[in-house]
């Protein structure tokens, strides 16, 4: 006790001193930060990414990476050096892509061995509404020629929340315009609290207006492991139990329709989902929204039921990615079954290596004779699913191959 | 006394806990009608608990004329009544049963006592964050302004040219985020007490927004006065405020008739919008059309008086975009009068011009910083003043880049994210010594981009770019074009290969030759122009390169010095 009081006296004494130190340190710990934070920035295209694993993990936003021509991806440093990188995997509805950084071989790449300056994720817990945001991007291709980011400052505008397709998203007051997309946004450690890509405005101009969305970096730490084992594919989100349905009332948001054998009940109020507490309809639906998928995955819910708070874990539905499924084939009916007359460039059948003049022999153990064979194996599969086939080369060696539906570009 | 490492990490912990404020809790959203679907377009505003069973708001915020009010507290609804409107300011006090809404009430702070630079907090609903998430959105900023709304200004419009805010009188204007969703939510000082209610009598965006101060509404609804003083935060905000005063005083304004007279010309015609149907190939032609159109409309349409600084004792210098393309003269609006001035020189790739005035402005010289050390991550200020002549603005920020080059020129520029509004141009850029570091300028329809107001990305020439540039400005020399620093070839885009030599220059002189072609610049391989314009731009004139190139199947490593060229 006495301690403590001579400190306080000791701290009131020296305290302009404090002060007047304090303030140059903050000047000088504020370029550290800054320089931290430029040196693992990339730029991505027109838009950004930073380095998340000294190994040269990239993160960026899908939006800017579907922009670029997929197999000619590269990163540049705000040092001006340039590299090839390769999409191992992207979120197209959670807006996450990450790219490993290659480097250049004799008749291709290979995955570089770095190491490069790179970021941690800020804790969950770390993400404090009013804390101090920097923000790092090429707002407006400013950056595109001298190779220079540009840093922005402001605070975190909110907690995490749910914004549409954001369902882990923060809202930052730091200045985010077109450009800074996939771009960091960093706490005053240096640690990576989102990645930047909307801007909310209601004039339609693209500008920023204070209110930039950034995925926030749980999100983050729970997509990029399955992104990264991705082998250039997709990662799915969840999305609300099948046959689960709720509804806003009066004492919240309450389940209205379960499915059989469920072990939500009618009646029951949605209190938190995944230890984010439920507000709306809206909430709840992006929280269930807010994992990677897989398959048998679940999701801890708490639910009050007659006045008494119950845990569930639900298994949760695969959220479908939108757009059109493009499997690079177009097919011809012969008479000995369905010849390929053309392989679109960059497709996944170019990579599995089907030519033209390939016979399609079988898809699994359904035979494909006829063009509505190959219709019916293509049912049900969505952007992002595999469809195996068994081809038949013009020497007529068959092999079976596994054909990711991509997103049709 | 130097104090010992563990009271100085005491100190720094203290310092940056200012930065952060916990969400006050008695921030409540003001739902409209069509709810939280509505989201992100006219969304509901916001209304601030202020004693048990009592909220203010504005009119503004209110989704009708009705006396029953709707709130939204963390996604429960409560009903509360109108129990007071204001007739000055529009302000509304509502009344509810006190047990319905546990949170807050907010503490009022005395309004009268807040100073420019005055560390201020946005909280509201903003694009319904509040009515959907049940959080509130905070936004960080400074007192940037404190002058009346003038009678005139023009209503600020939602949807079906609704009028979103009809008051007129004295503002606190800040650079904290403002949008849809904060009308009638909460302007706080840093500790955190309510210092005004959010309006959108003069913008509803960005674009400078602006509260009533607390004390006009207490007074306007008959409430007690807050007798609180206001804290306006210790941190670099504090530093900076106390210096701007003193920089201010060399900063006036300039009204620049246009060639076509005053008032604003008629609007060129608005490009077609990109629609889904526009043809690719038509995209970027109709985005130039589209960024020079929005360019117009920000610059050149708005005959208000600029910021210029006093560099000399009948000289003044500004952007020369305030120019307007090509006035000669202007008017500086002094407090005894206007004084005519006219132009000594510009320097276009700077954008800077250099005016005469007609006699002594008896006005101190701008203190310009002795040094060039600054970096990206420092905390500047940008002064401007406001069109009205009351008073002076102050927007803070970082340093969001130095050395900013679009191409192979010869000057860069340095970056700010502080606001920056049409009078800005032309005003001081100040660190945290008070000194002026550099000078707002304008990134051109030649940029990449046209320049947007308050979009967080601004350009000011530095100080010492300023001071390499002034003796030749003062000199009567213009500067029309920037030179390239480059090697003196043309070459092919596709392949690279090497079409022509200028004579005498480096790579001439080097011995590359024609036919030659380009594979490595300093070790990075090239493969398109842009690759080279990447290298080249991280040069100075006088700097030697590396140059690998392929002859008749041999590479050769040729080293060639960059200069100048009138044009490449």
């Amino acid at each position: 006790m006495n301690k403590l009081t001579l400190r306080l006296g000791l701290l009131a004494l020296v305290a302009s001193g404090v002060a007047v130190e304090a303030a140059v340190s903050a000047a000088s710990e504020d370029r550290q930060i800054a320089a931290r934070c430029l040196a693992a920035y990339v730029f991505v295209g027109g838009g950004s990414g930073v380095v998340v694993d000294p190994s040269g993990l990239v993160v960026s936003n899908d939006h800017v990476t579907v922009q670029e021509n997929r197999h000619a991806l590269a990163v540049r440093f705000a040092d001006g050096r340039s590299f090839p990188a390769v999409l191992l995997g992207t979120d197209p509805v959670g807006d996450i892509a990450v790219l490993r950084i290659h480097r250049e071989i004799p008749g291709g790449t290979e995955a570089h061995p770095g190491p490069f300056p790179s970021v941690p994720l800020a804790p969950s817990a770390s993400i404090r509404p009013g804390i101090d945001v920097f923000a790092v991007g090429n707002p407006f291709g400013l950056g595109n020629v001298d190779s220079t980011p540009t840093l922005t400052r402001g605070v975190l505008s909110t907690g995490r929340t749910v914004h549409d397709d954001y369902t882990d998203a923060i809202q930052v007051d730091a200045s985010v315009n077109p450009g800074n997309s996939g771009g960091p946004s960093f706490d005053r450690e240096g640690r990576l609290l989102g990645i930047n890509g909307q801007i909310r405005t209601t004039t339609g101009m693209r500008i920023n207006s204070g209110v930039g969305l950034a995925i926030a970096s749980p999100q983050l730490a729970a997509f990029i492991p399955l992104l990264a084992a991705a082998e250039g594919g997709y990662v799915h989100h969840t999305r609300i139990p099948v046959g689960l349905e709720i509804a806003g009332e009066a004492g919240g948001v309450t389940v209205t329709a379960v499915p059989a054998d469920s072990s939500f009940h009618v009646g029951d109020v949605l209190v938190r989902i995944n230890d984010r507490p439920v507000i709306t309809s809206a909430t709840a639906l992006g929280l269930f929204a807010s994992l990677p998928w897989t398959p048998q995955c679940s999701v801890e819910v708490i639910v009050k039921r007659d006045g008494v708070d119950v845990t569930l874990h639900p298994l949760l539905a695969r959220m479908p990615i939108p757009g059109q499924v493009w499997h690079g084939l177009t097919i011809r009916q012969v008479d000995n079954g369905l010849r390929v007359d053309q392989v679109d460039k960059g497709s996944s059948a170019a990579e599995v290596g089907i030519q033209t003049g390939d016979l399609l022999i079988a898809s699994g153990a359904l035979r494909l004779e006829k063009r509505v064979h190959f219709l019916r194996a293509l049912m049900g599969l969505e952007i992002g699913d595999h469809l195996p086939l068994t081809v038949r080369d013009r020497a007529g060696t068959e092999r079976d191959v596994s054909l990711l539906l991509r997103r049709g570009e | 006394m130097r104090p010992s490492p563990a009271l100085l990490l005491l100190g720094l912990c203290l310092l940056s806990s200012l930065a952060a404020l916990d969400p006050p809790a008695g921030i409540v959203a003001i739902p409209t009608g069509a709810g939280a679907q509505q989201y992100g377009f006219d969304c509901g505003g916001a209304a601030v608990v202020i004693g048990p069973g009592q909220a203010l708001t504005l009119a503004e915020a209110l989704p009708g004329e009705g006396e029953d009010v709707i709130l939204s507290v963390a996604g429960r609804e409560v009903t509360a009544t109108v129990s007071k409107r204001g007739t000055a300011t529009g302000a509304v006090l509502l009344s509810f049963p006190a047990e319905a809404i546990a949170a807050g009430p907010l503490v009022l702070a005395d309004s009268t006592t807040l100073r420019l630079g005055d560390v201020v907090w946005s909280a509201g609903n903003s694009y319904g964050v509040l009515e959907q998430d049940g959080v509130v959105a905070l936004s960080r900023g400074v007192v940037s302004g404190l002058y009346p709304l003038p009678a005139d200004s023009p209503p600020v419009r939602g949807r079906a040219g609704r009028i979103m805010g009809t008051y007129r009188g004295a503002v606190i204007e800040t650079d904290a985020a403002i949008n849809d969703g904060n009308q009638g939510g909460a302007l706080l000082d840093d500790a955190g007490h309510l210092v005004g209610l959010v309006t959108f009598a003069q913008t509803r965006e960005r674009r400078l927004g602006t509260a009533i101060p607390i004390h006009l509404i207490c007074a306007d609804l008959g409430l007690i006065a807050p007798t609180l003083a206001v804290d306006g935060g210790k941190g670099v905000e504090r530093q900076l405020a106390d210096h701007a005063a003193e920089v201010a005083a060399s900063v006036v304004l300039v009204y620049f008739e246009r060639p076509s007279g005053p008032g604003n010309p008629p609007s060129s015609p608005r490009p077609r919008a990109i629609t889904d149907d526009v043809p690719p190939y038509q995209r970027e032609r109709l985005q130039k059309d589209w960024n020079r159109y929005y360019h117009e409309q920000q610059i050149f349409y708005t005959d208000q008086p600029v910021s210029a600084i006093v560099v000399g004792d009948d000289l003044l210098l500004t952007a020369a975009s305030n120019l307007h393309g090509d006035a000669k003269r202007g008017r500086v609006l002094t407090e005894v009068g206007p004084v005519d001035c006219t132009v000594v020189a510009i320097h276009h790739p700077l954008d800077l011009v250099l005016l005469r005035t007609a006699q002594r402005l008896p006005l101190p010289k701008i203190p310009w910083s002795e040094t060039n050390d600054h970096a990206t991550g420092d905390a500047v200020a940008v002064l401007g003043r406001h069109r009205t002549g009351a008073g002076y603005t102050m927007t803070t920020g970082v340093i969001s880049a130095l050395d900013r080059r679009l191409s192979q020129g010869e000057f860069a520029l340095a970056q700010t994210d502080a606001m920056a509004n049409y009078g800005n141009l032309g005003g001081p850029v100040i660190d945290r010594q008070g000194a002026v570091i550099g000078l707002m300028v304008l990134l051109g329809p030649a940029g990449p981009q046209p320049w947007f107001i308050n979009s967080g990305v601004a350009p000011f020439v530095d100080v010492a770019a300023i001071r390499r540039a002034l003796p030749g400005l003062s000199a009567g020399t213009s500067v029309d074009q920037a030179r390239i620093i480059g090697l003196g070839i043309s070459f092919d885009r596709d392949s690279l290969r090497i079409l022509r030599l200028v004579e005498g220059a480096g790579a001439a002189t080097a011995g590359i030759q024609v036919g030659d072609l380009l594979q490595a610049i300093d070790g990075q391989t090239v493969r398109k122009p842009e690759d080279v314009s990447r290298i080249l731009v991280r040069h100075r004139a006088g700097d030697t390169v590396a140059l690998r190139v392929a002859r008749a199947g041999e590479d050769l490593q040729i080293n060639v010095v960059l200069q100048p060229f009138g044009d490449e």
